[in-house]
């Protein structure tokens, strides 16, 4: 099976480094790019990635308020949170909208992707 | 001006300030997250993702590291415009005269500073910023003057005519922080500093 990804993040370089390690990583497949929490949302309903990629802070509705939204009405995505924030300088909300993990961007590779993949197919088969 | 309505005036004009200092903090913030940060980012994760493709793929991980090397430049130019912002280099190796030109050619306007002799690198720094402060506030303005009189800096911003300028907090702040004060006639601002004896 291929992992369907969609990443959100409105900063085009760590778009284009996320693009670059989907492409290497097998077993991976970036189908669409988002820039705001909206547009994630709008590229969710329209292309059923299976993992999203959410930058937190992004303008308007945000990283976080997407997550909920997407988790609400499209149960079947998993979303990962991503920013450069330490974990303990999360927005309080990042770990109850709904996202499976938190990932500090820079630690993107492909070992992470494989890592939260697996653990999103642990989280469902409880 | 009564004492208390002194007092008062002050207080409003203190809160000012630190209000300006919190959002210039801010945009700092947000200038580091928005530029820099994110090249590094980038360059962390594709220094990694090359890391990884160096044996299986050496092409693809050349191709990598020339994006990490574009990164890097990029990254390189966002910090220095954020230093030369936050202090210019500048204004320290060739003083108010030069930074003052310069800060007038990126706001559009020219700047007729000949002959202005060097001051203390602190009231140099202290005048800049006020320069800025109304270069910012004013826009539009097509020259700054600045010379010595009677033991006074004068800093004089020429705007279109028929423009009003507005209110001027930032630069009255700036200007009364040193018990300077501020003129306004039509388009013209002039700025009084005392100098330091």
């Amino acid at each position: 099976m291929t992992v369907r990804v969609l990443v959100a993040d409105d900063h085009e370089p760590f778009r284009g480094a996320a693009r670059s390690v989907l492409a290497a990583t097998h077993g991976f497949e970036l189908v669409g790019e988002a820039s705001s929490g909206e547009e994630a949302v709008d590229l969710v309903a329209e292309l059923r990635p299976d993992l999203v990629l959410m930058d937190i802070k992004m303008p308007g509705l945000g990283g976080i308020g997407a997550t909920r939204s997407i988790a609400d009405a499209y149960p079947a995505t998993t979303t990962v949170l991503l920013s450069t924030y330490r974990e303990q300088d999360l927005p309080i909300h990042a770990l109850s909208c709904g996202a499976i993990a938190y990932l500090h961007k820079s630690n993107l590779d492909a070992g992470a992707l494989r890592a939260l993949w697996a653990r999103r197919q642990s989280v469902s088969a409880r | 001006m009564t004492d208390a309505a002194e007092v008062d005036e002050l207080r409003a004009s203190l809160a000012r300030v630190l209000a300006v200092a919190d959002e210039e903090r801010r945009r700092i913030e947000r200038d580091l997250h928005d530029g820099a940060q994110q090249h590094l980012v980038a360059i962390a994760v594709n220094a990694q993702l090359a890391r990884q493709l160096a044996e299986s793929d050496p092409k693809a991980a050349l191709d990598v590291l020339e994006e990490i090397g574009r990164d890097a430049r990029v990254a390189l130019e966002a910090i220095r415009e954020l230093a030369a912002v936050i202090f210019p280099p500048l204004l320290v190796d060739r003083g108010l005269a030069e930074a003052l030109r310069a800060a007038a050619s990126a706001h559009g306007g020219r700047a007729d500073v000949d002959g202005l002799p060097r001051q203390f690198a602190a009231f140099e720094a202290f005048v800049y910023f006020c320069a800025v402060e109304a270069l910012a506030e004013l826009g539009g303005v097509v020259r700054v003057r600045a010379r010595e009189v009677d033991g006074q800096l004068e800093l004089v911003f020429e705007r279109k005519a028929g423009d009003e300028p507005p209110p001027l907090f930032g630069l009255r702040d700036r200007v009364a922080g040193l018990g300077g004060r501020v003129n306004v006639e039509g388009g013209t601002v002039t700025a009084l500093l005392p100098l330091p004896r």
